[in-house]
């Protein structure tokens, strides 16, 4: 069975190269990226189960993103990772986005999420 | 605060997923990879809450103006070790350039603890923002003008990395960072306080291009202090 395709979009190199290696561990196929445009570049040469958006980006933030990527895949699993909670100066929850996930996020509860998230999207 | 909580909260969950990995890292160097982005985080949280702590004590008038007799040597060579040590860049990173050679042992009066604090954030900026293993010079020298007061000049030299180059109108403006610094762990505090230290030393900290390179470059004027 082939593993899970995951793209995560965090500009911060740090937190990208941690999320990626962590989930390729969890047995995922992990690409990343710093931007809304890079994504656009990652999905036009493969598709993904799921994404992991960093809400807080410079330029097009997550929700924008989400919005984007909800229209165009519409079976996309969709991960929002945040530092602020909703209606905390983080926004509204938007209803593109299938979880939410307050920053620092632990590691299984990650996990968790975006192995169902993929299988969700696998199944429809 | 909204833009101090994403920060520290960044490096946090790079802590939150490694603490895991490093329990069950399958190979000695998945160890040592994960061991080392954790000590890098715990790295930056602490440059956060002491670019805090550096703020706060201007603000409340409890960082120490008080200036004192140094050579320029005796104080930047422990600031570069350290600086160096703490980012793991090599001792030889940062190259000291004098005008002329007599410069390095010159005495200077000056507020030491702010030449330290502005010298450490503009070559920790260098460090941090070039490219990996591009060199970085810091040229000092001393300007004489017939009837004026001497002048002692810094200037950091260092290329331009993926950050991108700052707003030349906003660089100095409390959290400002440049388009792409968001790549890197920082407060956007750290050139805000080192331009209020130089002008509370009667100074002005500049940054210009040059062609590849980014330069800061402030100068002291003899007998112009901050005041205590």
């Amino acid at each position: 069975m082939s593993p899970y395709s995951i793209v995560i979009v965090e500009d911060n190199l740090a937190v990208q190269e941690a999320l990626c290696d962590h989930l390729r561990e969890q047995g995922f196929e992990v690409r990343g990226v710093d931007s809304g445009a890079a994504l656009d570049a990652a999905l036009a040469q493969s598709s993904a189960h799921a994404l992991v958006l960093d809400l807080n980006l410079p330029g097009e933030d997550g929700h924008s993103i989400a919005q984007r990527m909800r229209a165009r895949f519409p079976r996309i699993g969709i991960l929002m990772l945040s530092a602020a909670l909703a209606g905390a100066g983080g926004g509204a929850r938007q209803p593109q986005v299938d979880v939410y996930l307050r920053k620092p996020a632990q590691a299984q509860a990650l996990t968790d999420a975006l192995r169902a998230l993929c299988e969700a999207a696998d199944a429809r | 605060m909204d833009l101090l909580v994403h920060e520290i909260k960044t490096p946090l969950t790079v802590i939150a997923l490694g603490s895991k990995a490093l329990a069950q890292a399958a190979t000695p160097a998945q160890s040592a990879l994960w061991e080392q982005r954790l000590q890098q985080a715990v790295a930056n949280i602490v440059d956060i809450l002491d670019s805090c702590s550096q703020v706060s004590r201007f603000e409340g008038g409890a960082l120490s103006a008080e200036a004192s007799v140094f050579a320029p040597e005796s104080l930047l060579s422990p600031l570069i070790q350290s600086l160096c040590d703490a980012t793991q860049a090599p001792a030889d990173r940062i190259a000291v350039r004098y005008d002329h050679a007599q410069d390095a042992s010159l005495p200077w009066t000056g507020s030491t603890a702010y030449l330290q604090i502005i010298l450490n954030n503009l070559l920790g900026n260098a460090l941090k923002y070039a490219p990996p293993e591009s060199p970085i010079a810091l040229q000092i020298g001393r300007l004489h003008w017939r009837g004026q007061p001497t002048q002692l000049q810094f200037a950091v030299r260092s290329a331009i990395g993926p950050a991108g180059v700052p707003d030349p109108t906003k660089v100095f403006e409390r959290h400002y960072r440049a388009p792409s610094a968001s790549r890197f762990s920082g407060t956007g505090l750290g050139l805000w306080l080192s331009q209020q230290l130089a002008l509370a030393m009667g100074s002005r900290i500049h940054m210009s291009q040059e062609g590849a390179q980014l330069v800061f470059w402030f100068t002291l004027t003899e007998g112009v202090h901050a005041p205590p």
